[in-house]
C-alpha cells in the first residue's frame, strides 16, 4: 500500500448533538424551499461604500445579506442609500477579495499563509528594523480612520509617521480652515436662500442626506448656482450653471470679494467684530476687480458682480459651500482658494448664522483607559510635514503620502504598513508609486486585491469586510449643518466569508510578535462600552439602533469668551492673514497665484477629473453592478468640448489618444457642449490594473497616470489638475 | 459480501480524499508523491479495486516542479492574475433561488456563499461535522465537497450519496471551462478531467444499486 500524504479537514463536531433548525434534507431542491421560510433579522451597521459611512440596516436571512437600506435617523443617509450603498454590500461575496494572509514569494506570486505565520514573520522583521534603524523608520500609510489603533503602535515604537491620503483629496481645506477659523463650518442647506457651489458636486461625490436637503431647499425656493468647468450632476438641479476656466477659481473668488468690498456689500459689523487681517487682505487685493477676474476666469464681469450682489442680498442666508476634493488638493493655488472661501463667507457675515455656515453638532465619546506605557521620543516626520526645513506649514496629522517612494529611497522609511489605501491607483504616477515595494517590509491591509497590494506588498493581511466586523462608535459629522449630535456604530452583520480579521486583532498579533506585549489590552466591545459611558446610554441601545441622535447643542452664535471672540485661532477671530505662512516667507493673505500650467496649443487641454454618483473613485470599480451603470452611461469615457473636438476632427464615441510627459493612453470620448473648452474631464473611478480585480481591470483610464508626484508647499497637496495633456484622434498605433 | 461492500467504501473514500488533496495548497510531501508516480500508481490500483473503467492517471506527466505547482495553484485558484477559476460550487451557480432576496447579486452567478454553500452547511450540521475555520463560510469548496463525499460513502446510505453527487458535482464542466481560460494551467485541467471521470464512474456504480 502506497502511503499518500494528504490532509483531512473534516472532523467530528465538538458541538455534536445540537438540534438543527430543519430536518435533514439531502435533496438540494427540498432544502432551498425549506430555507426560504427562515426568518429575516435586521442588524444596524455602517456602510463603507465611501468614506461618508452612512448608517444602514442590513437584513440577514440564513446568515446571508438579504437586503440593505438606509437608517432614517442618520444625518448622512437620511434613510436612503446611494447606488454604492446597495452595490457594495454584495461585494462581500465577490471574487476580488483576498481570502487569507498572503506572502509574496517572487515578483508576481503569493503563497497563502496562516495568521500565526504572518504575525511571526512580520513581527520578526519589524523587530529587526526597529532595532537597527529605530522606530521612526516605520510608517503607517492609510486612507485615514482608526488612527487610535495605528497611533498606539507608532507611539510605542517612537514613530511620528502617520500619513493619510488627504493630500490627494482636501488637505488645503483643512490646513486653511484650521488656521483661519480654528474649525470647519458646514453649509446650512435647510435654511439658506442662496447657495453657491464652486468645484463642489454633492450629486457626484454623493451624500444622500446632503442631496436630500439641497433638493428640498430648491423646492422651497432657494437659489442654487453652480460654478464648474463641467455641467456636473449638481448643475442639473441648479438655477444656473456658470462654466469657469479650470484652474482659475481663485480669481473668481477674488472678483467676488472685490465686488463685496468695493461696493460696500459686505457685513462691516461682522468684519469689525470677528475678523483679523481685513485691511491687509484688502490692501493686497484692491486692484483685483471683477473685470480682472473676468479676464482670467472667462466668466463675464457682470456675472461675477451679479453673483456677489445676490449673495449679499441674501446674506446671511447665503453661502459659498466650503468645498472638498476638486479645488482643495489639485491646483498650485489650492491653499489660496481655501483661504478665499473663508474670506468670501466672512464678508457675507454668514458664519455661525442660520442659513449660512454652521458648526456641525458634536459630542465627546469616552475611550478605554489603558495603563500608561513608557514611550520613546519621536523623530522628525519622514515626509517633512510640519518640519521647519521642509514643509513647515503642512499639517503633520495628514502628511504627504505621494512622496513615500522617495522617502524609502532616501532610507527614511524601512517598514511600511499600508492600511485601507491604494496609492498605486489613487495617488499620482503609479509607476513611481511602485517604488513602495523597495522598503524592507511592506504590509498591505486591504479587503481586495488592489493594485498596491498586488504590486508592492510583501505581506497582504486581509481585513474583514465592513459587514463582517464590529467597530467602535463614531460621531456623525461633516459637510451638513445640523444641530443635533449623532453617534453611529458599525456592527458585524454576518460571519466572515473568508479567513480575515479585524484591524485590532491584526495589530494585537503583529505587535505581540514584535515584542510589544499587551499593547491593546481591550476588545472592541470594551471600546464601545467606554465610548458611550459619558453619554449616559447603554452600549446595548446603540447596538440595537445603530445610530443615536442627541439633543441639539449648536446655537447660531459666534463663539465668545468674556465678550471677546473665542475661536481656536491666535486672535480668537477669523484670521484673513495666516501668521504661519508669513513666518515662512509667504504672504499671509490670499492673493492671486496663477496656475502652474496653462494649455496653449490647439491640441492641448488641462486634464481635470471628478467623481460619478455611483462610484467612490477607484474603490468601487470592481463591483459588477456599479460598473454596469458605467456601461449604460458610457461612464468610462473622457469628456471633451464639442468645439475643440471638431477642430481636431474628433466625433462622439471616437477613440482618442491622450498623452502627458508621464503617460500615453487611449480612451473613448464624449463630445459635449457641457464642458469648458480648455479642459478634458476624466471620471476618477477607472484605469484599474490589478488583474485580480476582474471587473475593474483595464476599464477606462485614470488621471493619476498623467501626473507626476509633486507637493504644493503650503498644504502638501498633489496639484493633480496641474497637467496639460495633448489629445489626438485615434488610438495608439 | 458485506466485507467487500465495506472494502469498496474504504477504497472510494481513499480515492476522494486523494482527489481532495489536489485542491488544497500544495505541500512538498504531496508533490513528492505526485512526481514519484505514487499518486498515479495508487489511484490506478484503487480504480481497479472498485472497477472504475479508467486508465492509469498521468499526474506525473503533467506536473512541473514544486515551485511551479504552487504558482499554478495560486494562479488558477487564488488568482493574482486574471482570469482564474475558483473551485467553489456557488460561483458557478445562481447565487440563490430564494426570490425574496433583494440584494443585486441574488439572481447572478460568480459569488461565494450561494444556496449550495448553505446546503452543505446544513449537511455538516446534521452529520455533526465541523470544517476548518478558513472554509467555514466557503463550505462548497471542491476540497470540502470531495472530503464530504468520502465521509458519506462510508457513513451514509448510497441513496444519499447519489443525491449528493447529483446536486453538488454538476458544475464541474463550467469549472473546467473557466479553468481552460486561465494561463498555463495544464496540470489542474488534467486534475479536473480525472475528477470528472471518477464522478462519472461513481455515478454509474450508484445507478446500478
Amino acid at each position: 500500500m502506497i502511503k499518500i500524504s494528504r490532509r483531512t479537514f473534516l472532523k467530528a463536531s465538538a458541538l455534536a448533538g445540537l438540534a438543527s433548525s430543519l430536518p435533514l434534507m439531502m435533496n438540494f431542491g427540498d432544502y432551498t424551499k425549506a430555507a426560504e421560510l427562515a426568518p429575516v433579522t435586521r442588524i444596524p451597521t455602517m456602510c463603507n461604500g465611501c468614506s461618508s459611512t452612512c448608517s444602514k440596516y442590513v437584513y440577514v436571512k440564513n446568515g446571508r445579506v438579504w437586503k440593505v437600506e438606509g437608517n432614517p435617523i442618520d444625518l448622512k443617509s437620511s434613510g436612503r442609500l446611494c447606488a454604492r450603498g446597495h452595490g457594495m454590500a454584495a461585494d462581500v461575496y465577490g471574487l476580488g477579495r483576498v481570502t487569507q494572509p498572503m506572502k509574496r514569494v517572487d515578483d508576481n506570486s503569493f503563497e497563502p499563509i496562516s495568521w500565526p505565520q504572518a504575525f511571526e514573520e512580520i513581527g520578526d522583521k519589524l523587530y529587526k528594523i526597529i532595532n537597527e534603524s529605530g522606530g521612526n523608520s516605520v510608517m503607517w500609510l492609510g486612507h485615514g480612520g482608526k488612527e487610535h489603533y495605528a497611533n498606539t503602535f507608532l507611539d510605542e515604537i517612537g514613530s511620528s509617521n502617520y500619513v493619510t491620503h488627504y493630500a490627494t483629496c482636501f488637505s488645503s481645506k483643512t490646513n486653511v480652515w484650521d488656521r483661519m477659523v480654528g474649525t470647519t463650518l458646514n453649509s446650512d442647506f435647510d435654511n439658506a436662500d442662496y447657495m453657491l457651489f464652486v468645484g463642489r458636486n454633492f450629486a457626484g461625490g454623493i451624500i444622500p442626506g446632503a442631496m436630500n436637503r439641497i433638493t428640498k431647499a430648491k423646492e422651497r425656493g432657494a437659489k442654487i448656482v453652480v460654478v464648474d468647468p463641467r455641467y456636473c450632476e449638481l448643475a442639473i438641479i441648479a438655477d444656473e450653471w456658470v462654466p469657469i476656466r479650470p484652474g482659475t477659481d481663485l480669481a473668481f473668488f477674488l472678483g467676488i470679494a472685490h465686488t463685496l468690498i468695493s461696493e460696500k456689500l459686505y457685513v462691516r459689523s461682522f468684519i469689525a467684530n470677528y475678523v483679523y487681517g481685513f485691511e491687509e487682505f484688502w490692501s493686497a487685493n484692491k486692484d483685483f476687480t471683477a473685470d480682472k477676474a473676468a479676464e482670467i476666469t472667462g466668466i463675464p464681469a457682470d456675472k461675477i458682480r451679479e453673483i456677489a450682489r445676490d449673495m449679499a442680498l441674501n446674506a446671511p442666508k447665503a453661502f459659498l459651500d466650503s468645498g472638498y476634493h476638486g479645488l482643495h488638493a489639485h491646483y498650485a493655488n489650492s491653499t489660496q482658494i481655501a483661504m478665499m472661501n473663508v474670506v468670501v463667507n466672512a464678508l457675507l457675515g454668514n458664519m455661525f448664522k442660520v442659513g449660512g455656515l454652521m458648526p456641525g453638532a458634536s459630542i465627546s465619546l469616552g475611550h478605554v483607559e489603558t495603563p500608561a506605557r513608557e514611550t520613546p521620543e519621536k523623530g522628525p516626520r519622514a515626509d517633512g510635514a510640519g518640519v521647519e526645513e521642509e514643509y513647515p506649514t503642512v499639517e503633520p496629522s495628514r502628511g504627504i503620502p505621494q512622496i513615500v517612494p522617495d522617502l524609502i529611497k532616501k532610507g527614511r522609511v524601512k517598514a511600511l504598513f499600508i492600511y485601507h489605501y491604494n496609492p498605486l491607483r489613487t495617488a499620482p504616477d503609479p509607476e513611481y508609486q511602485k517604488g513602495l515595494k523597495d522598503a524592507e517590509l511592506v504590509v498591505s491591509i486591504p479587503v481586495d486585491w488592489n493594485e498596491t497590494s498586488l504590486h508592492t506588498a510583501h505581506y497582504i493581511l486581509p481585513e474583514s469586510y465592513y459587514l463582517e466586523r464590529t467597530e467602535p462608535p463614531k460621531v456623525v459629522s461633516g459637510f451638513i449643518a445640523h444641530d443635533n449630535p449623532q453617534i453611529a456604530v458599525r456592527r458585524q452583520a454576518i460571519k466572515p466569508v473568508h479567513n480575515t480579521l479585524a484591524l485590532l486583532d491584526m495589530l494585537k498579533g503583529i505587535t505581540a510578535a514584535a515584542g510589544y506585549y499587551n499593547l491593546y489590552p481591550f476588545t472592541v466591545e470594551d471600546e464601545i462600552k467606554a465610548s458611550v459611558k459619558p453619554l449616559g446610554i447603554s452600549p446595548d441601545i446603540l447596538m440595537e439602533t445603530g445610530c443615536i441622535e442627541f439633543p441639539a447643542n449648536v446655537k447660531p452664535v459666534f463663539p465668545t469668551k468674556d465678550g471677546k471672540p473665542a475661536l481656536n485661532t491666535f486672535t480668537g477671530k477669523i484670521e484673513f492673514s495666516i501668521g504661519a505662512f508669513k513666518l515662512y516667507g509667504r504672504p499671509g493673505v490670499a492673493t492671486w497665484v496663477p496656475p502652474l500650467v496653462m494649455p496653449q496649443g490647439e491640441d492641448e487641454f488641462r486634464l481635470i477629473h471628478g467623481k460619478q454618483p455611483w462610484h467612490s473613485h477607484n474603490f468601487t470599480g470592481n463591483n459588477p453592478y456599479l460598473m454596469a451603470i458605467s456601461d449604460k452611461y458610457n461612464g468610462t469615457w473622457m469628456w471633451i468640448n464639442k468645439g475643440r473636438a471638431e477642430k481636431l476632427g474628433i466625433k462622439n464615441g471616437d477613440l482618442v489618444t491622450i498623452s502627458s510627459e508621464k503617460a500615453v493612453k487611449t480612451v473613448n470620448v464624449k463630445v459635449t457642449e457641457l464642458l469648458h473648452p480648455d479642459c478634458v474631464w476624466i471620471p476618477s473611478p477607472y484605469g484599474g490594473f490589478s488583474e485580480k480585480l476582474k471587473t475593474a481591470y483595464q476599464q477606462g483610464i485614470n488621471y493619476n497616470d498623467f501626473i507626476p508626484a509633486r507637493v504644493e508647499p503650503l498644504s502638501g497637496s498633489v496639484m493633480g489638475q496641474e497637467v496639460v495633456v495633448k489629445v489626438s484622434k485615434g488610438g495608439i498605433s | 459480501m458485506e466485507a467487500s461492500v465495506m472494502k469498496r467504501k474504504e477504497v472510494v473514500e481513499e480515492i476522494f480524499l486523494i482527489l481532495a488533496e489536489f485542491y488544497k495548497y500544495p505541500t512538498e510531501d504531496f508533490y513528492n508523491n505526485i512526481i514519484s508516480s505514487d499518486v498515479d500508481k495508487q489511484l490506478a490500483k484503487l480504480f481497479k479495486a472498485v472497477n472504475y473503467e479508467l486508465d492509469t492517471p498521468q499526474f506525473t506527466f503533467w506536473v512541473g516542479d514544486f515551485k511551479g505547482l504552487r504558482a499554478e495553484y495560486s494562479r488558477s485558484f487564488l488568482g493574482i492574475t486574471a482570469p482564474f477559476a475558483v473551485p467553489v460550487e456557488s460561483v458557478y451557480k445562481v447565487w440563490t433561488n430564494d426570490t425574496s432576496f433583494q440584494i443585486p447579486i441574488a439572481n447572478s452567478k460568480g459569488y461565494v456563499m450561494g444556496d449550495s454553500a448553505l446546503h452543505i452547511l446544513h449537511l455538516f450540521e446534521h452529520f455533526q461535522l465541523q470544517i476548518p475555520e478558513e472554509y467555514a463560510q466557503m463550505p462548497d469548496h471542491l476540497t470540502i465537497l470531495l472530503e464530504l463525499y468520502a465521509f458519506m460513502i462510508k457513513e451514509r446510505s448510497l441513496e444519499e450519496c447519489k443525491a449528493f453527487l447529483k446536486d453538488h458535482f454538476d458544475w464541474l464542466g463550467d469549472f473546467e471551462e473557466a479553468l481552460s481560460k486561465t494561463n498555463e494551467v495544464k496540470f489542474y485541467l488534467y486534475v479536473v478531467d480525472v475528477l470528472k471521470k471518477v464522478i462519472k464512474e461513481e455515478e454509474k456504480y450508484l445507478e446500478k444499486q
